[in-house]
């Protein structure tokens, strides 16, 4: 039976949280691109800075990149079209059914279809006391939110990596209460277990930083027992542990791999914030030559734009069809990027940069420079800390120049100032280049177990089976595409060239500039707060049927 | 289809070589380039040893091969992958052949476009780098030398057979038959003695900026030179004429 996106969505209620995130975003910025006859979608969103979240929202409507496309096709009736289609409700994904205001819940739960789940915290070393709370409590806040619906309908955008430490072909599946070595456990005393712990490190480690390292540490170790490689996974996982075997609510759950720079929509190269291969990217590029990967495993990129074409065609089926629990929605099954490749195209797109440079350094020494592979992964390999060590003792040694006690009293006069200073400036540098080292060390340290000591390669299956149900007429629109995607030129061409625009400025502690400002003129409404004034109805319904037809 | 239709529907095509018709420079420096941008130092040196002595083994000696030359300078790409060699090997076309495309061949493409020729461009180099140039200038055909790799990583070997300096008659009978190209209508641009064998199995052949020994020779079988001279050969021709 053919699945028809469109019809399915048509007049659909949606509640989306984590719209202030990457992928949240360009998911419902395609919805309001190619269904704008979608119904309404609430916007879960917490108020920032003494900012409301209606307006919080707003801003990202008026200013962010995501929307650019919508803001050129619309035009001055944007404003109509998004209060029309858009509205906020304040909440906090940590707080019980959301954190939405209990007097709203009744009337808000009441209209919507599906709640859409995608808000996390994508730090791999979270205080954990945040990580489960936003990861775990979240989703299970989300579903107890879908159980008051109507449909009862949660789509939880969960990660490729829940499969943990482990290597081969992984299935679009769950086995509740085992984990990824085998272990069996039970997931509600496992959640109440590391929440107790949590609270205990309170009480335990009266110092913030020092309770925090603790917690992390007692974190890290407990999900690694289980088989998982961080905290992140193993929360993204307790999550599914503990939403997909209610009764009260279906799940359906979509499991991203490496989420990266957009495909085509919004735009060629979008990206936002800092994702998973941009510290990568930004390691080829720097005077660090040895990079511990492991040439043939496979390395799980999706761009983001077929991330969000995968959540709308998951969406329909589970308004209007039978879908399956699990979506896997990766690459490595039908186009396999290994680790090798990505890093001979970083370095070559990196040489190209530097080959061009006005500056001499980058164009004769950096345009000359290759990655190479280590032959050992980071946590065996000797060579960064080593340097690390000897960077540090220069450092010291620097610092600790006095020209008044190293410089015989013949030099002291002449050049014992001028060198003081000198060695002060370069202890500096050393300084800041043994801290650069220490934290490529400990990055190189998180991403081992992917990128060295695991090769998962996450099986796709449902997603390419729904795909091939969709009319010709939608397949261009939404149709799961990454086999078409040819590695070579995303990566010279578009990865790499949105990581530099969009991604790394943020690693140099620079801002990402938004778009110039966009007058979406009256405020998007935001439930439960303030009804704006509404346009002449007649004129509104006008305008929006010009602006269906524009989009069709 | 019968042969004899076939024969009937060929038309005439213009035969350009890349190296020295085209542009100036030689095929092996693609070689080198590509083999001196290895991801290792130990990579680089080896490449460019074996380029050295690949373009020094493709000079023309009456004891050599030339096409062992261009196999042992090719050879040097062993183990790199093909998204790097593809890649610099464009990076080299853009920055390197494309800027150094002589006028005067622009304005002989241009004729024989004009004349209805089918455009075939020959080369002793990469495909990939021909490919390039080929869509650049409007080529309707590209014949030359393919990498074979395994596993999208270069071996180091050619796909057989292995275009040299010198075209193979029966190679260059069996593209006109696939191409439907007459080769007596046909006309040929080379610049080097290799270059003879292409130039004598077409209708008209042309010498542009010849060296020496395809210059001697063009001046024994009367067909036309257009571009410079070596330096000997114009003198001599000078006095000639003064004569």
């Amino acid at each position: 039976m053919n699945l028809e996106v469109r019809q399915a969505l048509a007049g659909k209620r949606l509640l989306v949280t984590g719209v202030t995130g990457f992928v949240a975003k360009v998911f419902v910025a395609l919805l309001l691109d190619r269904v704008p006859s979608i119904g309404r979608i609430t916007l879960l969103a917490r108020g920032r800075r003494g900012q409301p979240p209606g307006e919080r929202i707003r801003r990202i409507v008026e200013r962010s990149p995501v929307f650019r496309g919508l803001r050129e096709r619309h035009g001055p009736l944007l404003g109509e079209f998004i209060r029309s289609r858009l509205e906020v409700v304040d909440g906090d994904v940590r707080k019980p059914l959301l954190g939405i205001a209990d007097a709203l819940v009744p009337e808000l739960t009441a209209r919507i279809d599906c709640v859409v789940h995608v808000a996390g915290l994508t730090d791999f070393v979270p205080d954990p006391k945040d990580g489960l709370a936003v990861n775990v409590r979240g989703a299970m806040h989300a579903a107890d939110v879908a159980a008051l619906t109507p449909s009862a309908l949660l789509l939880h955008v969960s990660t490729g990596f829940v499969a943990g430490r482990v290597d081969g072909r992984i299935e679009e599946t769950i086995e509740i209460g085992v984990s990824p070595n085998g272990t069996r456990f039970s997931p509600v005393a496992e959640l109440e277990s590391i929440e107790s712990q949590i609270e205990a490190s309170f009480a335990r480690h009266p110092d913030a930083a020092e309770g925090r390292r603790a917690r992390i540490d007692s974190g890290q170790q407990r999900a690694n027992a289980l088989g998982w490689p961080n905290l992140y996974t193993y929360a993204k996982a307790l999550a599914e542990q503990m939403i997909v075997p209610r009764k009260d609510v279906r799940t359906v759950v979509v499991r991203p791999s490496v989420v990266e720079c957009a495909r085509s929509f919004p735009f060629v190269g979008w990206n936002e914030g800092l994702n998973t291969s941009g510290p990568l990217v930004w390691l080829v590029g720097s005077l660090h030559r040895r990079v511990p990967f492991r040439k043939d495993h496979c390395f799980d990129v999706i761009p983001v734009d077929t991330v969000a074409r995968g959540m709308v065609l998951v969406l329909a089926e589970a308004l209007v069809g039978d879908p399956a629990p699990i979506y896997h929605l990766a690459s490595g099954d039908v186009n396999r990027l290994t680790f090798g490749r990505a890093l001979d195209l970083t370095a070559l797109s990196r040489r190209r940069t530097y080959q061009r440079s006005e500056d001499l350094f980058e164009r004769l020494v950096l345009g000359h420079m290759d990655s190479v592979h280590a032959g050992k992964p980071a946590s065996s390999d000797a060579m960064l800390p080593t340097a690390r060590a000897i960077t540090r003792a220069a450092r010291d040694a620097l610092v600790a120049f006095d020209p008044d006690t190293h410089l015989p009293s013949s030099m002291r006069a002449r050049f014992g100032a001028r060198l003081g200073k000198l060695a002060q400036r370069a202890g500096k540098e050393l300084g800041v280049a043994a801290r650069t080292m220490g934290q490529v060390e400990e990055m190189l340290r998180l991403y081992q177990p992917f990128v060295w000591d695991n090769d998962a390669e996450l099986v796709t299956g449902a997603i390419r089976a729904l795909s091939d149900r969709l009319t010709e007429a939608e397949r261009e629109l939404f149709g799961w595409d990454i086999m078409t995607l040819d590695w070579r030129s995303y990566w010279l061409d578009v990865q790499i060239p949105g990581l530099d625009k969009w991604s790394l400025p943020i690693l140099r502690g620079e801002r990402v500039q938004g778009d110039p400002p966009f007058d979406l003129g009256e405020a998007i409404r935001e439930v439960g707060v303030v009804a704006p004034t509404q346009p002449d109805r007649g004129t509104q319904a006008r305008s929006l049927e010009a602006l269906e037809e524009g989009a069709e | 289809m019968p042969p004899q239709i076939a024969s009937l529907s060929a038309s005439p095509g213009a035969f350009f070589r890349l190296e020295g018709v085209v542009a100036s420079i030689p095929a092996l420096a693609a070689a080198a380039y590509v083999a001196s941008s290895a991801p290792s130092v130990r990579q680089r040196l080896f490449g460019r040893a074996l380029t050295t002595l690949g373009a020094g083994l493709g000079l023309r000696t009456p004891l050599t091969d030339p096409r062992a030359g261009a196999r042992i300078a090719w050879s040097s790409l062993r183990g790199l992958s093909r998204d790097r060699i593809e890649v610099l090997a464009l990076d080299f076309t853009r920055d390197r052949v494309l800027p150094t495309v002589r006028d005067e061949a622009k304005r002989l493409i241009e004729h024989a476009r004009r004349d209805g020729a089918t455009l075939v461009l020959v080369s002793d180099g990469l495909d990939v780098i021909a490919r390039e140039i080929g869509a650049e200038l409007g080529f309707a055909h590209v014949l030359a030398n393919s990498l074979v790799y395994i596993d999208e990583e270069a071996t180091g070997e050619l796909s057989s057979p292995v275009l040299g300096p010198e075209m193979d008659a029966a190679r260059l009978r069996a593209v006109a038959a696939e191409w439907r190209i007459d080769l007596a209508s046909s006309s040929a641009y080379g610049s080097s003695a290799g270059d003879a064998l292409l130039l004598s199995h077409v209708g008209h052949p042309c010498a542009v900026a010849p060296d020496r020994d395809l210059a001697r020779i063009a001046r024994d079988l009367g067909w036309p030179i257009v571009g410079v001279l070596p330096p000997s050969l114009d003198a001599a021709a000078s006095e000639s004429a003064k004569g």
